[in-house]
This record gives C-alpha cells, sequence and structure tokens, in this order.
C-alpha cells in the first residue's frame, strides 16, 4: 500500500530541477489516494456522475456489492416485530435497539384460516422504523413493520 | 475504535446481549444492542469491550414489569 505524502509547494520550485524524493512522492500519491491511505483525500461525491449518466454497468457494480451484506448488516432491511408490547405509536424515523425487536414473518396457519406474525431471534444493533406502528390503545400491542439497521 | 465511541448505561437484556446508550456522531443519542455474533466487527467489538467493564459495569437484565 502506497503512503500519502503532502508535498508544500516550497518543494517544488520553477526553474529548478525536482528532487526524486518528491517525485516519488508525486508518482505514489495518485496510487495511495485510490487505495485510501491516511491523509490522502477522499473522492467526494461531486465527483461521482449524476443518475441521469447511470449505467448498466454501474447498477450491476452497485447491486453486487449490496449483495454481499449479510443478514442484519448495517444499512440493511428488516421486516421486524416488537419484541414486547407496546404502549404508544412507533412513528416512522423512530429508533429502536435490536433487543427490542425480533425477525418476524407472516404465516397462514391452516387451522385457524388467518395468517399470524411469527417471529425468532433478535437481531444486533440499532434499527430505524421505516413504517408504522399503531398502537390503537391496546394493552399487549406488538407491531410489525419494515426496519433498517442505522447502527 | 473505542475512543471515538461513547457508550453509557450498558445493561443486560432478556437475550443476553448487551444494550447501551450511544451518543453516534450521525444519529445522535441511540439504543444499541451489542452482540458477540453481530455481523458487523464494530457491533462484536463493542459486545467485548462492553463485557469487559471497559464503559463500566454492565447492569443484569431487569424484565419489564406486564
Amino acid at each position: 500500500m502506497a503512503d500519502w505524502t503532502t508535498i508544500p509547494d516550497s518543494s517544488i520550485e520553477p526553474g529548478k530541477p525536482i528532487r526524486s524524493i518528491d517525485g516519488l512522492a508525486l508518482r505514489d500519491n495518485p496510487i495511495a489516494a485510490f487505495e485510501g491511505a491516511s491523509g490522502a483525500p477522499r473522492l467526494a461525491d461531486a465527483a461521482l456522475g449524476p443518475a441521469a449518466s447511470a449505467t448498466t454497468a454501474g447498477r450491476d457494480w452497485v447491486l453486487a456489492r449490496t449483495a454481499l451484506a449479510d443478514v442484519g448488516a448495517v444499512g440493511t432491511y428488516a421486516f421486524l416485530k416488537t419484541a414486547s408490547a407496546i404502549n404508544a405509536d412507533i412513528a416512522a424515523g423512530a429508533t429502536r435497539a435490536g433487543s427490542e425487536l425480533r425477525y418476524a414473518g407472516v404465516t397462514e396457519d391452516g387451522g385457524i384460516g388467518s395468517p399470524f406474525i411469527g417471529t425468532s431471534s433478535s437481531p444486533a444493533g440499532t434499527w430505524r422504523c421505516m413504517g408504522f406502528i399503531d398502537y390503537r390503545g391496546q394493552s399487549g400491542t406488538l407491531g410489525t413493520t419494515l426496519w433498517l439497521r442505522i447502527a | 475504535m473505542m475512543k471515538t465511541i461513547e457508550l453509557s448505561n450498558p445493561r443486560y437484556n432478556a437475550d443476553g446481549s448487551i444494550d447501551a446508550d450511544w451518543n453516534h456522531p450521525v444519529h445522535g443519542q441511540i439504543a444499541f444492542t451489542a452482540s458477540p455474533n453481530d455481523p458487523e466487527p464494530h457491533g462484536r467489538a463493542i459486545f467485548e469491550w462492553l463485557q469487559n467493564g471497559e464503559y463500566g459495569p454492565v447492569l443484569p437484565y431487569n424484565p419489564p414489569i406486564e
């Protein structure tokens, strides 16, 4: 991995030959920036093309990396149910610790004929409510909606 | 990593993982569940730090009153 070197203006004087150490830094700095070396400038959002210039190849690049995410990784969505009864609405944008939620899914019970929402384990981290859970004034209310892991 | 993560009030939850309050640089004050099974490396590291008492003693699980 290449190191980033900050080259002061005084090291490159007009009319004088460049020193080899500065020449090496000029050679290595672009490599260091692409490698994300400490101190190197980062690619800014403005350097990315606008959505209008997006390509199928670019989309595939993004989706391939999105598909690498594990279940429960930061930035992923999950269908989660509250682990215990709530006593107020959970608004879109509210956050909860993972332990307050359970992975959930809708099951149609053949015997009863109505669907119910089953749950399994709790996720780690912090999750943002991306839907809405209506308390409805009922004690023992549990709610299920879509959540986004944010931390 | 620890020096840049502000955690407080660690407590065990019903699952045996540890909840803590995180003063997050982007999201502000949030509740966070640290688990040894977290797919995120920072989550596993936080669990280890909390379990080792690096942010104070971890309170025992206190079940909610139904």
